[in-house]
Order: C-alpha cells, then structure tokens, then sequence
C-alpha cells in the first residue's frame, strides 16, 4: 500500500484516512533519492530564506573601517582580471 | 597576511557573484581578503556555488574555477561531531564550520541561525572590527610558516591521502621522487634522503671515513650541527675564521690550519650565500682532502652559476621548516656526483644495508620519511620563486637602510660578486644591538640572533688546547656581538617592510 505523506521541517505528517485509533504503528518510509537538480533547488530555496532573514548590517561600521583599511569594494572584472 | 583567516558563508560570496543586495558589502570583503590571502571557501559550497552561477550567470563559470582559487578553497574534514547543535539544524552550514574549525578560521556570515550555533561564525560588522583591529596591532613575526604551508596545502594533501591509504611511510614513492626531483633540480647525480641537516652531515662524515681523530676544517661562526656532525663520531673540527663581509669561511686561513690529521673541509654557505669554493676545491686537491658542503641554509644559492652542494665531494642540505625549503617535520638530503659516495650513503641511512638484513657496512636509522618527501616535492615546485621574493625583499631592504649604513649605524649583508644569495637570513651588524633587538620587540617586529655565540666559545668546545690563539678568530669576534637577522620570507609585505625601516630609523635617531 502507498500512502501520500506530507514533508514539514522535520515533520511527516500521514493523513488518517482510516480513522485510525489512538497507540503506535509502524510504517516503513523510504526515502527516495533526490535528483542532484531537485536538490540543490531546495538549496537554493533555502539559502534564498536564509537571505530574506539575514541580520541587518550596520553601514556606518563598514564605511569608517573601510576607509581605515582604504577598502573601496573589489568589482567582479578587477577580481577576474588579478587586479587588486 | 593578517594572522585571522576568514570562511566566507555561501550567501555573502553569492552577492558578489550574482552582484545583488550586499554585494556592496560583499565587495568590501572579498577586496580585503584576496589582497591578503586568507579568505577560504569551504569545499561543501562549491555545488551550490556552481548550481547557482550555472543558473543565474552562466557566463561566468568559465572564470569561476579562477575566481575560487582567489579565494582558497579548503577541505571539509572527516571529523565530523553529528551532535553539534549547527550540525542537527543545517547540515551545510556545519559543513562550513567545520572547515574553519580545520583552518582554525572564522566564518563571515549574516545568517542569525548560523551566527548562534557556531562558536566560529562572526557577523559582517565583526569581521570589519577585527582586520582593523589586527591593522593597528601589526606584529611582523621573523616568519610566517603558516602562510606558506597552507599555500601548498592542496597539493600536499593529497600526497598525505596516498600515503595514510597505503601506509608506507618510510624512503617510499615520495621520498624518490623527491630525491630525483632535488637531484635535477641541483645538477646532481645522486640525492639520498635523511632525516635531518645534521643527518645528512654525520651520514656525509661516514661516507669519507671519518675516524676518531681526524680533523675537519669549519668556519668559526655557523650552527652548532656542523661541528657536533664531527665530534660525534670522534672527529676533531677545526676552527676558522670568517670573511669580514660575506661570513662564510675566510678562505685565506684555510691553509693555515691543515695538519697530517686533517680529512676534510665543511665550508658552510652561510645564510644564503656561498663559500668562495674555488680556492677550497684547489685546497683539497693540493692536500688530498674531502670537500663537504654544508648548504643547509643555501636551497637554491649559486656560486659562478653552480648550485650550492654540487660543487664539493657531498653537498648537506637541511629541510629544517623555517629553511627556503622546509619540511613538515625534520629531514634533509646529501647530494654527490661520485657514484661510490652515493652508494655508501644509500647504506649508511638504513644500517648499512639497501638490500633486507644485508648489512654490509655500519650505518644507522638516518632515512627519510614519506610524509616529508610528499611534502618536499610540493614545495620544491616553488623554491625558485620564494627565493626571488626574498633576493627582492632584500634588495629593498638594502635600498632603504643603506642611509643607516651610510651613517655608521649599521652594516648590511654584501654579495660576493661571484655568488647568487637566496637570503635564508638578512643579517645586519648592528650598533647597540641587544638595545636594538629590545626595541624592536616592542614595536612587534620579531628579530634574531644566528648566532649569539662563536662555537670556540661554546664550553663543549672552548677547552680545546688548540684554540689559544684568538686573534685567528679576529673577524668573527668583531662582529659577533652586532649581528642580527631581521624578518625575511616570502609572504612579507612591502608595508612589512616600509615599517621595520621606520623603526630602524627611528630606534638611530634616537640611539645614533
């Protein structure tokens, strides 16, 4: 028998289509290979959470140390380029 | 280099990558970490690092194996703490820490979780906090080993993989393909890995013959292995002194000081320079005696264009870890041209044997070990190229301490015009030198002394009824009170340099 699951966080939750009384039963849950692709979308997805929840920065920090250590920001073609 | 190290966390390279919101911040933060090397990315990112390019700016990933590079990419390790609070919450990120664990590094990240899970995760406005904190606090150590040992750390890492797996640790693969690669690499026929510099000495000693009272000729002023390489096997060394401007051996006493007793000559290439070897190697021939170089301190130093240790009957090298060539570890190598050398030598560092239990000569346990071979083979790769950053850290050096010399404040190392120096050490005779050194320590810049003594005036040696005569050490007892190595290496930077001349400067303005 196949029973649809639903995945939450750490949670998998079985509907009760049964009516199911109250005590423990056992299940056998196989856990399907991800595909390498599927993977790293929920990666991404979850890095993408993680940016939407990143700690604030404070700017006047960075600009005074910055001009401290003389730190003007690398651009991607300098850094390709070795030029820093 | 600073001396903090830095993991960058997945997102904050992502913003520079993708430039999206933070690359302004991001781009401050890679711009500080590539100009000083310690910025590392841990190889658990790479996927996704790939994935995310690969999807959003394909155009670049024909750069980005490049871009990684910049940035160091570091091992995950396989010790891994499943029970780790980061661990049981976000796989990846305890990946990441783990990495810097390794690295003994921070991670730069803006991820809250991250930040209270992780004892080595730091925020943004952290990380800005410490490289100013580290900029105002400069310390120049005397080297930087860490530095250069993490440069070549990927390639050695392999080796160490091969050598755990198949667990031969002893003069296997590694071991001769160092040996044949430091062979070619000198214009040697022969190389026989040992397991130090005073190894390779006593092993070289052996091979001549060496007897219980025999003499051997040494420059006065050089580390102490060279003359304990004789005593050791019941040799005599025979002091003498020093030229008054290279410090190697000053060839013109030489003579003077060759008895019926005498064996051989240990000319030392102190520092990083060479011995005059001509008129060592006419000596020899004149009197019949063993030439051994002690190059301990010479990997790559040239005399009339030959390299040192392949000019005498045996060169010794040392792979001391401080040395230009430096081993994880102790070890060293003698090198020859004169098969029958050779072969006595391959005995001499396994007991006498190079064939099981066949003993055929006396020896001893003087052999090379595997993990220092695959590390010598790496590092070899960039001798030449530390060594020019040194000639070129010593050439500016020169340029701007010479108005100290000028004024009779100090004395700065020649080269002899036959010689190529690699600066093992940048010793200068300085005036007020313990003063000197004192001041030096407080303004952070740690100096040396090589070597605070002459060795006829070490006790083990001092009682030696042939060494009345001091004024044959004349040269040496000048300047041995004034000699001191300030930093020299590879990785230290032009504001290295900049401010230890200002100390310098500043310690003789007041002290002139």
């Amino acid at each position: 028998m196949k029973i649809k699951a639903v995945v939450k966080k750490d949670q998998i939750i079985i509907p009760n289509f049964y009516n199911l009384k109250d005590g423990e039963i056992w299940l056998e849950v196989k856990f399907l290979d991800f595909h390498r692709k599927e993977y790293l979308e929920l990666w991404e997805k979850h890095l993408k959470e993680e940016k939407k929840k990143e700690t604030s920065i404070n700017s006047e920090i960075i600009k005074i140390v910055s001009e401290e250590l003389g730190l003007k920001g690398i651009t991607l073609k300098e850094l390709i380029n070795g030029k820093f | 280099m600073g001396n903090f190290k830095f993991v960058i966390d997945v997102n904050i390279l992502l913003d520079f990558l993708l430039e999206r919101e933070g690359y302004e911040i991001s781009s401050k933060i890679i711009e500080y970490l590539v100009k000083n090397k310690n910025g590392y990315i841990s190889a658990s990112s790479i996927l996704i690092i790939y994935f995310m390019i690969s999807k959003y700016r394909k155009e670049l990933l024909v750069v980005l194996p490049k871009i990684l590079n910049y940035l160091n990419v570091w091992k995950v390790p396989s010790y891994i703490n499943w029970d780790h609070p980061l661990a049981q919450r976000d796989i990846e990120d305890y990946l990441i820490h783990l990495t810097a664990e390794s690295l003994d590094a921070f991670v730069i990240t803006r991820d809250a979780e991250f930040l209270s899970f992780s004892d080595r995760a730091i925020s943004v406005e952290e990380f800005f906090k410490k490289v100013l904190e580290e900029k105002k606090n400069l310390k120049i150590s005397f080297l930087d080993l860490p530095k250069q040992n993490l440069q070549v750390f990927s390639q050695v890492e392999k080796n160490l993989d091969d050598i755990i797996v198949h667990s031969k640790f002893i003069c296997a693969k590694y071991v001769k393909e160092f040996e044949e690669k430091f062979a070619e690499y000198l214009g040697a026929k022969f190389c026989i890995g040992v397991n130090s510099g005073t190894s390779a000495l006593i092993v070289a000693l052996m091979a001549i013959g060496l007897k219980p009272g025999d003499e051997v000729i040494i420059p006065v002023n050089t580390f102490i292995a060279t003359a304990e390489a004789i005593s050791i096997l019941g040799g005599r060394p025979v002091f003498v002194d020093i030229h008054p401007e290279y410090y190697t051996i000053d060839v013109t006493q030489i003579e003077n000081k060759i008895t019926k007793r005498t064996k051989a000559i240990i000319p030392v290439h102190l520092y990083g320079q060479c011995a005059d070897m001509d008129p060592i190697m006419e000596i020899a021939k004149k009197y019949n005696l063993w030439v051994i170089e002690d190059a301990c301190q010479a990997h790559g130093a040239e005399y009339k264009g030959k390299k040192a240790g392949t000019i005498g009957h045996i060169g010794c090298f040392s792979f001391y870890p401080g040395k230009n060539l430096g081993a994880w570890g102790e070890a060293g190598v003698c090198v020859t041209n004169d098969e029958e050398l050779a072969d006595k030598m391959y005995k001499i560092r396994n007991h006498g044997s190079t064939k099981g239990y066949q003993h055929q000569i006396l020896g001893g346990n003087f052999r090379m070990e595997e993990f220092q071979g695959a590390v010598l083979v790496e590092k070899l790769q960039y001798l030449d190229m530390w060594n020019e950053r040194r000639r070129d850290v010593g050439k500016s050096y020169i340029k701007h301490l010479r108005f100290l010399e000028e004024k009779s404040c100090l004395v700065l190392p020649k080269e002899a015009p036959y010689n190529k120096h690699i600066f093992h050490l940048f010793v200068i005779q300085a005036e007020r030198r313990n003063k000197l050194l004192e001041f030096l320590k407080k303004n952070f810049i740690e100096a040396k002394i090589h070597y605070p003594h002459l060795l006829i005036d070490l006790s083990i040696f001092k009682n030696d009824r042939y060494y009345k005569n001091e004024e044959d050490f004349k040269n040496a007892k000048r300047i041995i009170n004034k000699l001191l190595s300030i930093p020299i290496n590879e990785s230290i930077t032009t504001e290295n340099i900049d401010y230890i001349v200002e100390v310098l400067k500043r310690f003789y303005e007041k002290n002139g």
